[in-house]
């Protein structure tokens, strides 16, 4: 999941969060595919960020495409066991993060 | 004789001519501020004759790598929340954003994500003043960006080294320049009048523990860097982790596990900050007015 500013939201992609009025009403459920009609009206309305699923706007915050890079990004770090350590974490982070987001995509 | 190639290469460095001209503004300003009776107001004043960069102030710091998203209205209330050397910082940075976009590809993303990241790394951490350290990872890698400019072959030599040898960037640099951009940093704090902990930062970001007076300054930026690496937001001129500082973590009284929260916050943001551009057809006036 990642917060956007609207002007970054394209249709096709899926609302993470309920989008709420200043005083908490829903307008719109979570899980609903963005169009380019939505997000006009929603920029009539003065939303101007969304919560939306999975990498919508870069590979960067793709937990998946994250978990696929460690291998390159660490391709010199082999005999520093500190940094095989966080190399162990970080694989761990993401590979809950990238289960989480399945979860809520499926939800949706 | 390497030291004759240092001291050649610092002069051509800090000829000025090609330096990123700063704005007129923040030379004025640098003067107000030495006498202490000098008020917030008319500094914002001096600030706020300059339109094109009010407004590129303003567009920075509402974004989410400060503490106050889209709820600063002006420059003087940016100096009130910010203080003066984060301001000082933010322009600086907004002068130089052409060049470092037309010069290295990626380094204004990769400077913004470490700016978001270095923030995060120091709120977790408890440190004071977290939009000081903000900035220190926004010109963590402004050396790189006048290298470019000042020594345009040896850059593309830096650059062709990184390619066909493996190197990361850093240790390119000291095998073609003989230095790093942590050199040209310090020299480029010194010459601006940075801030000591800021200089520290920008000097010592590769190796923290190194730092001599503000060493939290130093492995914040070090951990910030690291994480913008791991996303690869950007690129500062690498496609490969650089050695997280074990040390750095310690510095800032951090576990591994507490990063955890920092990947979070900026995995969160990073598309809002993302949008902090400041090319032509970027709109620089709040959104509001239109």
């Amino acid at each position: 999941m990642q917060k956007i500013p609207l002007t970054l939201a394209k249709a096709g992609m899926k609302l993470a969060k309920p989008i709420t009025k200043a005083n908490g009403m829903p307008i719109i459920a979570a899980g609903v595919e963005l169009s380019d009609s939505l997000i006009s009206k929603l920029d009539g309305m003065g939303i101007d960020k969304v919560f939306v699923v999975g990498d919508a706007v870069a590979a960067s915050q793709n937990p998946s495409e994250r978990v696929l890079r460690l291998d390159p990004l660490f391709r010199r770090m082999d005999a520093d066991p500190f940094m095989m350590q966080v190399k162990r974490h970080l694989r761990e982070y993401f590979t809950i993060k990238a289960a989480a987001d399945a979860a809520v995509a499926e939800k949706g | 004789m390497e030291e004759d190639l240092k001291t050649s290469a610092k002069g051509q460095i800090l000829s000025i001519r090609d330096l990123p001209t700063l704005p007129k503004v923040l030379e004025e300003v640098s003067r107000l501020v030495q006498n202490p009776n000098t008020s917030i107001e008319a500094i914002a004043k001096v600030i706020s004759r300059d339109q094109v960069l009010s407004a590129k102030v303003l567009k920075m710091v509402n974004s989410p790598v400060y503490g106050f998203p889209g709820r600063i209205g002006s420059v003087q209330h940016s100096l009130v929340l910010l203080g003066f050397n984060v301001i000082r910082g933010v322009i600086i940075s907004t002068s130089v954003f052409d060049i470092m976009s037309k010069n290295m590809e990626g380094l204004w993303e990769h400077s913004i994500g470490c700016a978001l990241a270095t923030g995060l790394v120091a709120r977790k951490a408890k440190l004071k003043d977290p939009e000081e350290f903000s900035v220190c990872g926004l010109l963590h890698d402004l050396g790189k960006v006048v290298a470019a400019v000042q020594l345009p072959e040896l850059h593309k030599a830096v650059g062709e080294a990184v390619r066909t040898q493996d190197l990361r960037w850093f240790e390119a640099e000291k095998a073609v320049l003989g230095f790093g951009h942590d050199r040209i940093n310090a020299w480029l704090a010194q010459h601006w009048h940075l801030p000591s902990t800021i200089k520290e930062a920008m000097s010592s970001h590769h190796f923290p523990e190194r730092a001599q007076f503000y060493p939290q300054h130093a492995a914040a930026a070090h951990v910030g860097d690291f994480v913008v690496r791991l996303f690869e937001f950007g690129s500062g001129g690498d496609d490969q982790i650089a050695p997280l500082s074990e040390q750095a973590l310690k510095i800032l009284g951090l576990k591994l596990g507490d990063l955890d929260e920092v990947l979070d916050g900026f995995a969160e943001n990073l598309g809002e900050v993302s949008s902090v551009t400041f090319g032509p057809e970027d709109d620089a006036t709040p959104k509001d007015k239109v």
